[in-house]
Parts: structure tokens; C-alpha cells; sequence
């Protein structure tokens, strides 16, 4: 057996445990059959696998690993033979095994009133396995950047799982239940709304589980690949792309540049960063020692190039007159695609021009190893350009030059680029500054070769 | 057994190693010993593969520990200067574990543990829980943990802390069989005392910087012996037969003290007692004063 998961069943699973769940179940079950009736059993049993799978199981799965690192126990495990793959899942469902016990025991009382089915059984757990490999995922991702006290860390891992869960699982409800998506066309193919929502909580699931191994392996010290990073990115550019109901190819480049500058901030904000390792990254590349260079390359680098990439593509398709004809079958995109305002260009080369500077921006306050409070700094300064500015402008009747601080659609090219242009600039010396300052802290060049 | 080339590791705003190199040689206890924030932890964190340093190889029996860093875990056990165990399981089960998780075969795995736990005094507590034990036996559980697997290399990071002395004595005699049986170790250390009991070799590490790795026995024979003659009361004659007998060489006198590097052979040796008595010293000691491991690491530390 796994000795991971075998180490969690004898750290969970005491007979008292064992005991205790179901008699405590039941008795919630009875009361609740005799004072509610058989309806509400069902309905408490919902609640409760909701408690036990989402709320408790995403918590158990934060703690497995950072609960080791406040135990020192975790090295001892890095040092073991246990495999990444052996590791992520003897953690992932030995951290839970009583939470799974558990819900094993709501079973008869979620069935109870006969009116929920198999599927519903199964989205639930779905739902919680989801939540608990996104928890752990998240719980190596913040060993990694380390923001803060393991408190902290745990408490934040468990919010931003249990966000993820509810966004995730309200983002699917919504494209399945928008009238014009009761019947999913993804690229045209029309899909059943119920079966495209499996189909992409497994998938997605599927990430969350491989994204786990992925982090594992680092952990594990394991050689990082670049190939997993670059399959997801480029896996939901093509999800996306897929989305909007059109007939015309550029609107699905333009959703998919979009999705792929969403991963790049996420990236950019949930990845170690850090004057060691940009420095690590560089002297790889000075060395022309490619491999590890691509493979230490930050996640932001990866994304932020396929959406470049995906920029150029879509302000290609742009170009041509038959797109800009037939794009206002996207619903919801022809802000962007409207004939009477043709500044798709300038729009994908700002949002571009803005990637760069907010990077910048995290990355000016966390180059020296401040992670907690740089990334809220980093934060605190976008939310100031991104949210205040606009107000001001727009309190003092300067709508025009809203496109100095939020990438728009509208607007004179040139106040919609060179602006953002120049931030960029700005923020690039800044960086250059702080990496100066900090070179003179006491590190000396790194030897060639 | 361990070869490390010019390892380069840095943290954020500071370079904790400066391209470290040196060998270690099998079966040698070798004591790392350093100031505090001379770099020893992170070293050792970097031979135990876990840490990556920013350049540099590192192989353990000839396994690059930065490409199979798995493979080198195998060879190697490590105990860290603050240590976790699972409180919550007995101590039967903690070694259990670890040596399911070192991938000792299921079979062998009750004599394994029999084994450490007779070594390590801990056949009476087998099952009781970690978390009920002294300072002292979590200690030797954790040491346990870290050898239940055979490693062909062991480190350990201020191992005698927290130890009584009668456990500190057993852990010295511990290494000491672990060394004879084929095991290289490192240990760090501050306890330079201890540290001389048992070790073979010295490494000084300062400021990430290697000042000095070479076995312990030829840091005497390099500066030879070294021999400390006393008198019952001062006498100027001491220091004027001392200074013109051939092969003594450093002479400090300090009033009815004298200490001198003697290059010459047991009857040579002898022979000066003789000369000394001879003259009417009135000789209250006169014998080999051994170079310690504290006198070198001082000397060494501040030689430059």
C-alpha cells in the first residue's frame, strides 16, 4: 500500500472516529425524519455532504502539507521514495479518508425522500474532489511563494479553494442555464448543457489533479517540465475559444488572447518570485543552457508569450474586412468587434502594454523576498490604477483619457498605446533600479559556465 | 563518496555558499563546524537534496544529486537541527513508515525496526506515542528514522542537543558503529567537544566559504608534535635548553611553562627529558599536549 496513505489512515481513521461519524449521522438523520419528515432528510444530508466534502474536506487537504511544514515533517517526506504521483494521492485522498467515510454514511439519507438521483450524487463529489485538489494544489503553490505565517497560509489556502469551488461550479451553472446555452456549441458542435457541465468538471478536475502532480514533482525535487504549463495554457485558450456562439474565427482568437492574459496575472501573482530566481532564470539563459532555462522560465513568461501570440492572430483576422462583417453573431463581444469602432488593434496592444506593467508592478514589490506584503502592495497599487484613476477622470469630465489608465476599445490609438507604453517604460527602469539596489546587497556576479 | 564542486546558493538578498568544493572521503565521520551563519545548514540542505543551488555539482556514490535527486535520497539519511515527528503515532509505527516510505522490503521491515530501536535504546517504548516522549528519545526516534533505511551517508545537524550526557555518550558510540560498519557522516556541530570523540576529519566552514577540510589525526602530524614541559617554579634555563635543542620549534614560554613543537622520535623524546633533568630542572610534567579540535578550528578561523 501507499505508505502515505497508509500514514493518514492511522492518523484518521481511530476507532472512536469510526464509530462516532455514523452514530452521530444517524441521530441527525432520525431527528430530523421525525420532526421534518422525509424531504427533509434529503435535504440535511445535502448539507451536510456540502459541509463535510467542500467546507471540511478543502480545510483538511490545505493543512496536510503546510500542517507537515509547521511539524517539520515535511523534509523527512521530500527525502522518502515516495513517487509524486504516490505522494499527491496518498495526500489528496488520505487527508480526506474520514471526510469520504463520512459522506459514505450520508448516502442513505441523501437517497431518502427519492429525489435526488445518481448524477446529483455524483456532482457533489465531483464538486468536493475538485475542491480538495485545488486546496492541496494551492497549499504547495503558497509553499512556494510563503505569504505570510502558516496560519495565514492555511486560512488563505482554504478561502481561495473554496472561492475556486463556488466560482467554478457557478461559472458552469451559468453557461448550462443561459437560455441561448441550454444546448452548449462549443465551435459550433452543439453539446447538451448537462453533459458539456461533465464533461468539463472532469476535465477541469483533471487539471487541478495533474497541476497537484506537477507541484509535487517540484517539491520532490523533481526536474521541472515546461510542457505541462504550456499543454494548460494553450488547453484554455482552446476552452474558451470554443465559448462564444459565432461563426466567425476571430472572435474566438480574440476570447481565447483573453483567457490566456487571465492565466498570465494569475500566474504572475501565484508564482514564486523573487531576486534568486530571476536571477537563477537568467544565468540560465546566459549560459545558453536552454533546457533548464525553459523549464525555470516563471509560468507568466509561457502564457504571457501564446497570448501575444494569440494578440497577433486576432488583430491579423481583424484586418480583414469579411471579419469585421460577421462578427456581431458573438453576443456580448460586439463592443469589442462593432464596425463603427474598428480599434481592435490598439485594444489587444494595450492590454498587452498594461500585462507588462502590472507584472512589473508585482514584481517591483516582491523582488526581494517580501512576499505577503508585496503581493497585497502590488494589489493595493493596481486597484489605484485600475479602479481610482478612471474615477477621478471620469469625476472631472476626462472620459477621453480613461484609456491613460484601463485598456479600451474606443479612443485615438495613440492615447490608447502610448500611455500604456509608457508606464510599461516606467515600471521597466523602476525594476532595472531595484534589481541594481539589490545586487549590491552583498551577491556577487555569477561565475560563467 | 561525496564530491561537491563549486557550489554557488543564494538566498533572496544574500549568498550563502560561495562555490564550495570539497570530498569526503567513505567511512569517515567528518564534524562540520562553523560561526553561526557560516553556511552549515544550507550545505548540508544541499547535499540532502533539498535544496537547488544556483550552480555547482554535488554527487553522493557517484549519484548526481541534482539529476536523480531521488536516487541520492536513497543513499542518504538526514536529521535536521529542529526535527517533527507524528505525534500521534506510536514509535513502532513512525519507523514503520519511513521504512515503507525508503522502500525497505515488507519482509524485512519487523528486524529493521527491531534493530534501530535495540541500537537507539527505544526497544521499551516501541509503542508508546511519539508524542509522549522525552526530548531526549525523540531525539533517537528521529535518528532512527533517518538510518532505519541503510543510508550510505548520514548527516546530522547538532544531533547531541537537547541529549543527556549518558545519551550523548551512546550517540558517539552509535556513530562510531555506523562507521564501522561502512557508513560516511557528517555531523554539525557547535559541541566541538563532543565532536572530537568520534570524528575523523574536520571541515570549517566560514561565511559559505571552505577554510579548512582535512583529517583530524594529520592537523597534529602536520604541525608536529606538540609538547608542554612544566616546573615545579620558574626558571630563565628552561627556555635557553629548550631554544638550543635541535628539532623544537614554536617555543612559547609562559613562567614555569613551556610548550614547543618537537619533531623528533620517542627516544629523541627521551633523550630531552633526560638533558632537562640532568640540568636541575625541577620537571613536574613533561608530555605530549594534543593539538584539539577547538585550538585548530580557532586557528584556522582566525588565520586570515
Amino acid at each position: 500500500m501507499n505508505p502515505e496513505f497508509q500514514r493518514n489512515l492511522m492518523l484518521e481513521l481511530s476507532i472512536h472516529r469510526l464509530i462516532a461519524m455514523p452514530v452521530i449521522l444517524l441521530l441527525v438523520f432520525v431527528a430530523t425524519g421525525a420532526l421534518a419528515g422525509e424531504d427533509a432528510v434529503t435535504h440535511v444530508a445535502t448539507g451536510v455532504l456540502w459541509l463535510l466534502l467542500v467546507l471540511w474536506g478543502s480545510r483538511l487537504a490545505a493543512e496536510t502539507v503546510l500542517g507537515e511544514v509547521v511539524g517539520r515533517t515535511w523534509d523527512a517526506q521530500r527525502m522518502s521514495s515516495i513517487g509524486p504521483w504516490a505522494m499527491s494521492w496518498g495526500k489528496l485522498f488520505g487527508s480526506t479518508v474520514f471526510i469520504w467515510y463520512g459522506a459514505l454514511w450520508c448516502v442513505p439519507g441523501y437517497f431518502w425522500s427519492g429525489q435526488k438521483s445518481v448524477a446529483d450524487l455524483a456532482e457533489i463529489a465531483l464538486l468536493g474532489l475538485f475542491t480538495h485538489a485545488i486546496a492541496l494544489f494551492l497549499s504547495l503553490m503558497v509553499l512556494r511563494v510563503r505569504p505570510g505565517g502558516m496560519r495565514f497560509q492555511v486560512t488563505l489556502v482554504h478561502v481561495l479553494a473554496l472561492s475556486a469551488a463556488l466560482l467554478y461550479q457557478a461559472g458552469l451553472q451559468q453557461i448550462v442555464t443561459l437560455p441561448s446555452w441550454a444546448v452548449v456549441r462549443w465551435y459550433g458542435v452543439a453539446i447538451d448543457g448537462a453533459v458539456f457541465r461533465l464533461a468539463s468538471e472532469v476535465i477541469f478536475l483533471a487539471w487541478a489533479i495533474i497541476g497537484l502532480y506537477r507541484l509535487m514533482r517540484l517539491e520532490l525535487q523533481f526536474r521541472p517540465g515546461i510542457y505541462t504549463r504550456l499543454v494548460f495554457v494553450l488547453f484554455v485558450a482552446a476552452y474558451a475559444g470554443g465559448l462564444p456562439d459565432t461563426v466567425h474565427s476571430v472572435a474566438r482568437w480574440f476570447v481565447a488572447f483573453g483567457a490566456t492574459v487571465l492565466v498570465t496575472y494569475v500566474a504572475a501573482f501565484v508564482e514564486p518570485k523573487g531576486f534568486g530566481r530571476l536571477r537563477r532564470w537568467g544565468y540560465y539563459l546566459k549560459t545558453r543552457d536552454l533546457a533548464r532555462a525553459l523549464t525555470t522560465a516563471p509560468t507568466w513568461v509561457v502564457s504571457g508569450s501564446i497570448a501575444v501570440l494569440l494578440g497577433v492572430v486576432t488583430i491579423a483576422l481583424w484586418s480583414t474586412m469579411d471579419a469585421r462583417d460577421a462578427i456581431d453573431a458573438a453576443p456580448g463581444l460586439s463592443v469589442f468587434f462593432d464596425i463603427r469602432y474598428p480599434k481592435l488593434a490598439p485594444f489587444i496592444i494595450a492590454i498587452s502594454l498594461f500585462l507588462t506593467r502590472d507584472i512589473g508592478i508585482i514584481y517591483f514589490f516582491t523582488l526581494d523576498g517580501r512576499a505577503k506584503r508585496g503581493h497585497l502592495t502590488s494589489l493595493v497599487y493596481l486597484g489605484v490604477l485600475y479602479i481610482l484613476t478612471p474615477l477621478i477622470l471620469s469625476a472631472f469630465n476626462l472620459d477621453r483619457l480613461v484609456p491613460i489608465a484601463v485598456p479600451s476599445p474606443y479612443g485615438d490609438p495613440a492615447l490608447v498605446i502610448l500611455p500604456a507604453l509608457i508606464q510599461a517604460g516606467l515600471v521597466a527602469l523602476l525594476i532595472a533600479w531595484r534589481w541594481r539596489r539589490l545586487e549590491r546587497t552583498g551577491l556577487g556576479s555569477v561565475p560563467a559556465g | 563518496m561525496i564530491t561537491v564542486d563549486g557550489l554557488l546558493f543564494d538566498y533572496p538578498t544574500v549568498r550563502a555558499l560561495h562555490g564550495v568544493s570539497f570530498t569526503v572521503e567513505t567511512e569517515t565521520i567528518t564534524a562540520l563546524v562553523g560561526p553561526n551563519g557560516a553556511g552549515k545548514t544550507t550545505l548540508l540542505r544541499c547535499l540532502a537534496a533539498l535544496e537547488t543551488p544556483l550552480s555547482g555539482k554535488i554527487t553522493v556514490d557517484d549519484v548526481d544529486v541534482a539529476e536523480r535527486p531521488r536516487a541520492a535520497h536513497r543513499r542518504i539519511g538526514f536529521l535536521q537541527d529542529f526535527f517533527g515527528l507524528y505525534d500521534d503515532l506510536s514509535v513502532r509505527r513512525c519507523l514503520r513508515h519511513h521504512a515503507a516510505a525508503h522502500d525497505v522490503p515488507r519482509a524485512e521491515r519487523p528486524q529493521r525496526i527491531a534493530i534501530t530501536a535495540e541500537r537507539l535504546g527505544l526497544t521499551e517504548r516501541l509503542d508508546q506515542k511519539t508524542g509522549q516522549l522525552s526530548r531526549g528519545f525523540r531525539q533517537r526516534v528521529a535518528i532512527g528514522q533517518a538510518i532505519i533505511h541503510g543510508p550510505k551517508v548520514l548527516m546530522l545537524d547538532e544531533p547531541a542537543a537537547g541529549l543527556d550526557p549518558e545519551a550523548r555518550q551512546e550517540l558517539s558510540n552509535l556513530l562510531l558503529t555506523l562507521r564501522a560498519e561502512g557508513m560516511t557522516i557528517i555531523v554539525s556541530s557547535h559541541i566541538l567537544v563532543e565532536l572530537e570523540d568520534y570524528s575523523s576529519h574536520m571541515m570549517i566552514l566560514d561565511r559559505g566559504r571552505v577554510k579548512e577540510n582535512r583529517a583530524i589525526a594529520a592537523t597534529t602530524i602536520a604541525s608536529g608534535r606538540r609538547l608542554k614541559a612544566v616546573l615545579s617554579a620558574p626558571d630563565a634555563r628552561l627556555g635557553e635548553l629548550l631554544a638550543a635543542t635541535e628539532g623544537v620549534s614554536r617555543l612559547a614560554i609562559e613562567e614555569q611553562m613551556a610548550r614547543f613543537d618537537f619533531s623528533g622520535d620517542a627516544a629523541r623524546q627521551a633523550l630531552l627529558l633526560k638533558i632537562l633533568i640532568e640540568a636541575g630542572l625541577a620537571i613536574s610534567h613533561f608530555g605530549e599536549e594534543r593539538q584539539t579540535m577547538q585550538d585548530v578550528y580557532l586557528e584556522r578561523l582566525h588565520a586570515e
